[in-house]
């Protein structure tokens, strides 16, 4: 009989939404993971130098500032691609290729640190050459904390995570203080460094362990691939971080009251305290918003894709969109609720805390701007995850890239109208991302069955 | 290149495909040299037009190859940004396609769509209408009118591999050949493009339908396993429960009424099968039986040699065919057991390969050992028809389903009577179909399907009494020189090519 009627199944099946639902494993990271882990661990080594009424650490702490904020902008990108890729190795069954992928990332994050930290320390400052190397090797280590904290919070093991960063710091904090004592003031640094070295240890024998062997290299993406591939993440991530960094950057190198450290170091004592302790009152926020992200609005989201897979009809799928609507409102009048709260009241309270903490008038100015600016940072974190849930890297790396350009600007403006504008750059560039990802997420959400079936290729390219 | 007078829309059959259809088109075109004939051929993918089985004749000046289940190119999937005017235009045609109040109004709809795409909508991609906002809204609306408790994933999946050859073929039409008549081999895909095409050119289309394309899709699709029923307990019953069955069998079935609306005559093998076409949506005032031919001249010597050997007491019987359940030979056994108990000297032969099915041909062996026919029944193999026939005083044929079972027209052309099952075309061949042609008598017995003893009493009549075997035979040779010869079945084609390229009105048309 003539006729060719239909095809066959196979075709049938090409919908696949895991490439969409993938992406909410990674998503969480980039506001709840190591980052914010990192910056609180800096704060809260920046108080206790501060309070440290002994030798001057000017010269340490500024380093290991230097060290941390450079390689977060120079791995950032690289976290959040290697942290994607693991999140599709992982979610294709295909887990023994998390450490491959994590050897190759760290082949290219590695000679980076190096190269970066090495020319910077030798070339750019005037300190001992033990100082110098300790550097150096903090760099190696502080650059594979990202990937290796990064992949694994992906994974879920949020408190192998925690416990290896409370023990990696003790140890730090620990050998550098022996160190000092027993060997010598330089040999801080170098202290320091080694119980980073415990932290990546502990890391990477985490890894190891969860991860099963490999066969070799193959379906294992290269980083070069893997860059092409994720853009607009790569790029996403280095905005943010750009934008987490550019207002003190700036002030260092252009500020009123900036002090040359040691050659191109610089610090701006005044600012930078401030600074540091503002940014720890995001904490109890932080931990209201990952609490309650991972449990409601991740579960509407889980829920949304179980009922599409499960063949729900297209009235439920709407009602699990309207549900993930108002429980992401919910969650964030709930941050406002409670960051609010515990914002005003410091900022009510700055006048009276951060004089007995030896902190003066102008500082106490600054202390209450960067509340203000981590209260809004810590709002735009809420709808930038929720781009990143939704698989919108384009807006994603919008927001980011709006965050960044933002602070450069206005930080330049308000170095250039005098101290009282400072810290404006910071709430500017918070306010800025926060406005725009708030759109875009309520737009993404408006449009999320559109997005979720129209974006899929009628023709997949991988079979 | 001047103006071919025939494009023939062929869909996965003739020169890709073997079968009785290719064979069709094949003589179709040789019996008409005098005709220049385009080929408008319509294939799933590339894999499946690899191998030509089929020559193409020399009056073949023009041949064209569509697939319409290959991946688009990728400037097809594609979604370009359309202008404002577009959208809106894109919009209106989708609209009058989805809701659309009844069969006339889609088709002018499609009509529409398809000469839009040539003018005002050459812009527009396929994958507008993957990704586009306008068709997810009407899609969506579609849904929700008729849909609503549906699995939307596959619903969703399912308009898109419906509607991608919908899309393809309404894109086609600008490539099909300008030609004087199109003759379309079944409907569905072929069909739809035909008119289509006889739409956008101003030439007549006409439609030959050996099987019925739109029966044969609703059993395909009633059988697929992979369209989404939810479990009957659910909330859904009934209707809602085939929803996306139904989709696709509604989507074939409109194939099949654009095309019966477009085509002028509509021609069919035999009654049944043009029952079924009016069914299916077709205008009995236009339909036409043109069944299949033989060259009654293949078959003389063969006759002459059957005339010519003596008449003995005993009779030798032949079944022609494929060993495969559908001709249902278990049952012809069963008869010849029945019959052998009263003719004890009788010779079955089983002629045909066995190589299809051959489970099921050994389970025939093993029938043949249990009921003691072994030297009664014989599997012999495939071998000349001619041939065959030249031994075999009585053909039998228990097929549970038949179209126009060609070896029935030649054991007529050889004079040898035929005891076959009433299905398919086999009632009118046996019995005659018009009044002059039922005036010639009947040239064997029908029986009932799946009936051993009415196949067996039927065999044990012909076998006893030779008189009635002659007198037979001798119906069956007049008829099928009368009304099945091949060279009298191209000629009114002929007629018909004839009378549609002059723009005449159809000669039996009064």
């Amino acid at each position: 009989m003539a006729g060719i009627g239909f095809r066959l199944q196979k075709l049938m099946r090409g919908g696949t939404y895991a490439g969409v639902f993938r992406a909410y494993l990674y998503a969480a990271l980039i506001s709840s993971g190591p980052l914010v882990l990192s910056i609180t661990s800096l704060s809260l080594l920046g108080l206790a130098v501060a309070a440290f009424r002994g030798p001057d650490l000017t010269l340490f702490f500024c380093s290991v500032t230097f060290i941390y904020s450079t390689s977060m902008i120079l791995t950032g990108a690289m976290q959040l691609v290697l942290v994607r890729c693991v999140a599709d190795a992982d979610f294709s069954g295909h887990r023994e290729r998390v450490w491959p992928l994590l050897t190759r990332f760290m082949g290219a994050v590695v000679p980076v640190q190096i190269v970066f930290s090495a020319s910077f320390f030798l070339f750019f400052t005037t300190t001992s050459l033990l100082f110098q190397l300790s550097c150096i090797f903090l760099s190696v280590q502080v650059g594979m904390m990202w990937l290796l904290s990064g992949l694994l919070t992906a994974l879920k093991y949020y408190n192998r995570v925690v416990g290896s960063f409370v023990i990696g710091y003790a140890a730090s904090l620990g050998l550098g203080w022996a160190f000092f004592h027993w060997l010598g003031p330089d040999w801080l640094m170098a202290g320091f460094a080694l119980g980073h070295f415990v932290l990546i240890l502990m890391l990477l024998i985490c890894i190891r362990r969860e991860t099963p062997d490999a066969d070799g290299m193959e379906g294992v993406r290269t980083v070069r691939e893997a860059f092409k591939a994720y853009e607009l993440i790569a790029l996403s991530g280095l905005a943010y971080n750009i934008g987490i960094w550019a207002d003190k950057f700036l002030f260092w190198w252009f500020g009123d009251g900036r002090i040359q450290v040691n050659g191109f170091l610089f610090a701006m004592p005044l600012n930078d305290q401030a600074v540091y302790m503002g940014f720890l009152s995001i904490i109890p926020g932080m931990a209201v918003f990952l609490l309650k992200f991972e449990t409601e609005f991740s579960r509407h989201y889980a829920g949304f894709f179980e009922d599409l897979v499960a063949k729900a009809p297209l009235e439920t799928l709407e009602r699990r969109r309207v549900g993930m609507v108002n429980s992401l409102r919910a969650e964030v009048l709930d941050l406002v609720k409670y960051q609010g709260t515990f914002t005003l009241v410091l900022l009510v309270l700055a006048d009276r805390i951060m004089p007995s903490l030896g902190l003066g008038a102008l500082q106490t100015g600054v202390f209450q701007v960067v509340l203000l600016g981590s209260f809004l940072l810590l709002l735009f974190l809420t709808f930038l995850t929720v781009l990143f849930y939704l698989d919108e890297q384009r807006s994603a790396f919008l927001c980011c890239g709006v965050f960044a350009v933002t602070n450069i600007l206005v930080t330049a403006a308000s170095i250039y109208f005098g101290e009282q504008w400072y810290g404006v750059g910071f709430v500017a560039a918070a306010m800025a991302g926060l406005l725009l990802s708030s759109w875009l997420a309520e737009k993404h959400m408006e449009t999320l069955l559109f997005d979720t079936f129209t974006r899929q290729p009628m023709y997949p390219d991988t079979p | 290149m001047s103006r071919p007078d025939v494009c023939l829309v062929l869909e996965g059959t003739f020169p890709y495909v073997r079968g009785g259809v290719s064979g069709w088109v094949d003589q179709l075109i040789h019996a008409h040299p005098h005709l220049r004939f385009a080929i408008f051929f319509i294939g799933s993918d590339q894999k499946a037009t690899q191998t030509r089985f089929y020559e193409i004749p020399e009056n073949v000046v023009d041949f064209q190859i569509i697939h319409l289940f290959e991946r688009p190119p990728a400037e097809e999937l594609d979604a370009p940004r359309l202008g404002e005017q577009v959208k809106k235009e894109l919009q209106a045609n989708l609209e009058a396609i989805y809701f659309a109040p009844g069969d006339s109004e889609r088709i002018a709809a499609v009509q529409a769509m398809a000469a839009w795409l040539e003018a005002g909508g050459q812009s527009v991609r396929f994958g507008n209408l993957l990704h586009d906002r306008t068709s997810w809204e009407i899609l969506r609306r579609y849904y929700e009118k008729n849909f609503s408790q549906v699995s939307f994933i596959d619903f969703f999946w399912t308009c898109r591999f419906l509607h991608q050859p919908l899309w393809q073929m309404m894109k086609s039409v600008q490539l099909v050949p300008d030609a004087a008549v199109y003759h379309c081999i079944s409907t569905g895909y072929a069909g739809v493009l035909g008119a289509l095409a006889s739409h956008r050119r101003g030439s007549p289309c006409f439609l030959t339908e050996h099987g019925i394309y739109t029966k044969e899709r609703m059993i395909e699709v009633v059988q697929a396993d992979w369209i989404h029923e939810p479990p009957g307990h659910g909330i859904l019953s009934g209707a809602g429960r085939l929803a996306l069955k139904n989709l696709w069998i509604h989507m074939f079935t409109f194939l099949g009424v654009m095309t019966y609306r477009a085509s002028d005559p509509i021609i069919s093998l035999y009654s049944g099968n043009a029952r079924l076409q009016e069914e299916f949506g077709a205008d009995p005032e236009k339909q036409e039986i043109i069944p299949n031919g033989v060259f009654p001249a293949r078959f003389e010597s063969a006759r002459k040699r059957l005339a010519g050997s003596p008449d003995s007491a005993s009779c030798r019987v032949g079944f022609i065919g494929r060993i495969v359940p559908i001709k249902d030979i278990k049952t012809l056994l069963r008869a010849s057991r029945m019959a052998a108990d009263v003719i004890p000297d009788l010779r079955i032969s089983l002629h045909g390969p066995a190589s299809e099915d051959e489970a099921y041909s050994d389970e025939c062996h093993e029938m043949v050992d249990s009921l003691g026919l072994g030297g009664i029944v014989r599997f012999v193999g495939p071998g000349k028809v001619d041939e065959i026939l030249a031994d075999e005083d009585l053909i039998v044929l228990t097929s549970i389903s038949e179209a126009l079972p060609l070896v029935i027209l030649e054991a007529f052309a050889c004079g040898t009577p035929v005891v076959a099952t009433d299905v398919g075309a086999c009632r009118e061949l046996l019995n005659g179909r018009t009044v002059e042609d039922k005036a010639l008598g009947r040239a064997g017995i029908l029986t009932e399907i799946a009936s051993p003893s009415e196949t067996a009493d039927a065999m044990v009549r012909l076998a006893r009494d030779p008189d009635l075997r002659h007198q037979m035979g001798r119906a069956g040779l007049v008829r099928v020189r009368k009304f099945y010869d091949q060279r009298q079945v191209m000629g009114r084609y002929d007629t018909i090519y004839k009378t549609l390229k002059s723009g005449r009105e159809l000669p039996w048309r009064e």
